[in-house]
């Protein structure tokens, strides 16, 4: 397995937080551009390599445990719901009923199911190199406020889940078990659970926005501690990953990587995925070349 | 002298009640001043203190002003008061907004708009003075309560602010960081002259740098002068008399003048070097009553977070029935996450509890909350109903106790929550939701209570008060197991104590012997008098002998 890098260190990290946020951007978007099978698989297998590479192993672990269930989800319905065409690898009859798996449906929700995973991979990977500070730092040339609200938000969130795995573990003392219980009464507890997370939540964010008040916050125009200088690296990383990204929008405007129906959905390969793969997976393990260039020039 | 802070005529009332909590209070702060503002639970130290920082006045009904360098408070810009007032709350997690130390540290001075290079110079030049330079790029996250609230007092004081207001900062710390704070505290007053206004119950580690003590009591301000003068009014008071430090308690009686009495061990040391005063060991022997049944046996436990570091590492642990075990040693040395798996709360990756022969989380929920009891140390977070009263309505009824109604009653008188009764557990004092969680535990008669910092946010009258009932119970049988970073209260009630400290429980000593072998988590009475009474742990441990005559000083 990869070693992860100590991310202060990467290139990837320091690159300006402007150019990173564009360079997610392009990521974002060129994942939403194919939806041909081979292009997940290998789009997904780089994401992997490179967030293996910056997150570490266990983290790219845990993550991807997350991720099955709501994977296997999408697989699940969109089997449910495409009964439509062929071929049919199996079928069952329950009355009147008759369900077909069929493999265009198991393939376009594999497809679906590894896009949302890749999306979720993606973003895990921009919070680790663009924590709050750099996200401040790039929605305030847009809005001040708006960075800030971006940073306190995800800190709320933060707090709002160890809270709530706190108060769940704390209230099996007053016989309120989540993991016990018909499924009623567990969905009546998670709901009485939630309604005194989200009171708590609410009265220490209230003391927090006051504290916020107390040190200042209002009082005039932000002004901005971090400062990051633009580098010719910054130029070098930005032109090129721009270059990669509009081949993978000119592949797509060729028709490359995309079918429009489930029905054509049966085939791994199909035309013109070659070129799809090879500009996504480009751009994807695009920082891990970057970071090894950058590595070459140590004196 | 150079007036800062001026409180006229302030009478205050919080809205549905009818008696106001401060009335007609007059003081005058001057710069420069160290203040410590006692008084015991609802006196009504934070609504002052609030008072005193424009942006926390409590919403109510007001008479009188408030006014800050001549200034009335209300008519203080946002910028005047963030450079002019600092303030620290109690509880450090609620504070920082950002994600790192470095980025806490800019964000008031983003807020006042000081540019990109004055910020750094600012944060450098604090940083070293503070000893946070080597935590500057250290998450929030992974910060001790103690290193946090010196980040939460850094990012105010990065303002340069004239005054800083702390409210009770120190309450949940751990004796070590309780006293490094105050220490900081003490040097941000004496070397940069910055004016500190603070409540605290516990005296004994900050008045000793103070030089002003104000005592609100009734509504009033029944008090104010001296430390030393304050601290003997105290000792007159039933109620107030458990808030003497136990240093000065030892002097109080020896007849000397009271702007001599000592109050840190120090001074302690150095009266007792001048005038020669002898003790001697008044320790009366006992012998902690403990069966020899087993209440509770923990083999091997071990726990971790993240599976990259044993939180709890191979940890055994036996206690008697009718024993109260005291568990001591820094935030975060795993405590908490220790009581929580002996309650049966959390499962650990290896090892077994037992209690009656049974695995503790193997219990159903309902049949273990019969047998073990715990107070959680954010007790909100084990509450749930509307009111202090059907919180102990609907426990007494998961309970299956009979009459649960008229227990739950019962309880409420036997804990002083009639009060209370019917507001919501949620806007009920600290103090008062800490007695609450006991209320719901000790409702149960449990065979095991345990009990995570049941301390913490009381007053010391509370806490005696709160030692009372515990020792009531647990001389009828209850088995008590708890953590504390109260040594007093420790000292003071405990059987058997032991130390929490790289993912294990140091040897479990009977309390004396503990706190008398201990150096530095121990009772400012055991460090004053460890030379001469070495088993010495409490005031009434010892009489002073002088002029060929012995007496109880106590």
């Amino acid at each position: 397995m990869m070693n992860k890098l100590p991310i202060r260190m990467t290139f990837f990290y320091r690159v300006h937080p402007a150019v990173a946020a564009i360079y997610f951007l392009e990521v974002v978007v060129a994942l939403l551009l194919f939806n041909h099978p081979s292009i997940a698989v290998f789009g997904f297998a780089g994401l992997t390599v490179t967030s293996l590479l910056y997150l570490g192993g266990s983290a790219v672990w845990r993550q991807l445990k997350m991720s099955l269930f709501l994977f296997l989800t999408i697989v699940l319905f969109n089997c449910l719901l495409n009964q439509r065409f062929g071929p049919i690898l199996w079928r069952l009859t329950i009355g009147s009923l008759t369900f077909k798996l069929t493999a265009p449906a198991l393939l376009y929700g594999a497809v679906m199911g590894l896009m949302l995973v890749q999306m979720l991979m993606a973003f895990g990977l921009l919070n680790a190199i663009l924590p709050p500070n750099k996200l401040v730092y790039v929605f305030s040339a847009v809005t001040p406020k708006l960075g800030l609200l971006v940073v306190i938000s995800a800190n709320l969130v933060k707090s709002f889940i160890r809270n709530f795995h706190q108060l769940s573990m704390l209230q099996k003392t007053r016989n309120i078990d989540l993991a016990k219980g018909s499924f009623v009464v567990r969905i009546k507890n998670a709901g009485h659970l939630l309604q005194i997370l989200l009171e708590d939540s609410l009265a220490s964010g209230m003391e927090t926005a006051r504290l916020m008040d107390a040190r200042g916050f209002g009082a005039g125009k932000r002004s901005h501690y971090r400062t990051y200088r633009w580098h010719m690296t910054d130029w070098l990383f930005l032109g090129l990953s721009i270059l990669i990204f509009l081949g993978i929008v000119a592949a797509r405007v060729n028709h490359i990587g995309w079918s429009d129906s489930v029905a054509q959905f049966s085939l791994f390969w199909l035309a013109g995925d070659l070129l799809g793969v090879g500009l996504l997976i480009g751009l994807l393990i695009f920082p891990m070349v970057a970071e090894g260039v950058y590595h070459l020039w140590t004196n | 002298m150079d007036e800062l802070i001026k409180v006229d005529h302030l009478t205050f009332t919080y809205p549905d009640q009818k008696t106001p909590v401060i009335d007609d209070v007059n003081l005058v702060i001057n710069r420069g001043q160290f203040v410590v503002i006692a008084g015991a639970t609802g006196s009504g130290k934070t609504t002052l203190i609030n008072h005193f920082k424009k942006e926390l006045v409590p919403n109510g009904d007001r008479q009188g002003q408030v006014l800050i360098n001549q200034k009335p408070i209300s008519k203080l810009s946002k910028l005047e008061s963030a450079k002019v007032v600092g303030y620290v709350a109690q509880d450090p997690t609620i504070q920082p907004i950002m994600s790192t130390v470095i980025d806490e540290l800019a964000f008031a001075l983003e807020n006042v708009g000081e540019p990109s290079d004055e910020i750094e110079r600012r944060i450098a030049e604090l940083a070293n003075y503070l000893g946070l330079d080597q935590l500057l790029h250290q998450s929030i996250e992974a910060l001790s309560g103690g290193q946090l609230q010196l980040v939460n007092l850094a990012s105010v004081l990065i303002l340069r602010p004239e005054v800083i207001l702390l409210d009770e900062p120190a309450a949940q710390l751990d004796p070590l960081s309780t006293q490094h704070f105050f220490e900081v505290l003490n040097r941000v007053h004496q070397e940069l002259g910055i004016t500190i206004v603070m409540t605290e119950h516990h005296l004994g580690s900050v008045l000793a740098f103070a030089d002003r003590l104000i005592l609100l009591q009734g509504r009033h301000v029944s008090f104010d002068g001296l430390p030393r003068v304050g601290i003997a009014k105290m000792a007159a008071d039933s109620q107030l008399q458990y808030f003497v430090p136990q240093v000065s308690h030892l002097f109080l009686d020896t007849n000397k003048k009271l702007t001599k009495l000592p109050i840190s061990v120090a001074e302690g040391q150095k009266r007792i070097s001048d005038e020669k005063i002898k003790f001697v060991s008044a320790i009366k022997p006992t012998i902690p009553a403990v069966s020899e049944d087993h209440m509770l046996t923990a083999k091997n436990l071990t726990f971790s977070f993240d599976k990259q570091q044993n939180v709890i590492d191979r940890l055994d642990l036996t206690i008697s029935s009718g024993d109260w075990l005291s568990i001591v040693g820094k935030n975060g040395s795993g405590k908490s996450t220790l009581l929580s798996i002996l309650a049966g709360l959390r499962i650990p990756q290896h090892g077994k509890a037992k209690v009656a022969n049974q695995v503790v989380w193997k219990i159903p929920t309902a049949s273990r909350i019969q047998t073990i009891s715990f107070l959680s140390q954010t007790p909100s977070l084990q509450f749930g109903e509307e009111t202090v009263e059907k919180e102990l309505m609907k426990q007494a009824h998961e309970l299956r106790l009979d009459f649960p109604d008229k227990q739950a009653k019962m309880m409420i008188d036997r804990l002083h929550l009639s009060a209370v009764a019917d507001q919501s557990p949620f806007d009920i004092s600290g103090g008062q939701q800490q007695l609450l969680g006991v209320a719901l535990a000790l409702l149960a008669k449990p065979k095991l209570l345990i009990l995570d910092e049941p301390t913490k946010g009381l007053d010391p009258y509370t806490k005696h008060f709160l030692g009372q009932i515990l020792q009531e119970v647990n001389t009828s049988g209850m088995t008590i197991l708890m953590a504390s970073h109260d040594m007093e209260f420790s000292a003071a009630y405990s059987k058997h104590c032991a130390f929490m400290f790289d993912g294990h429980l140091n040897t479990v000593l009977p309390t004396r012997e503990f706190f008398a072998n201990n150096f530095f988590f121990t009772t400012s009475i055991n460090r004053l008098l460890r030379v001469q009474v070495p088993m010495a742990i409490m005031p009434e441990d010892v009489n002073s002998v002088s002029e060929g005559t012995s007496k109880h000083v106590s």
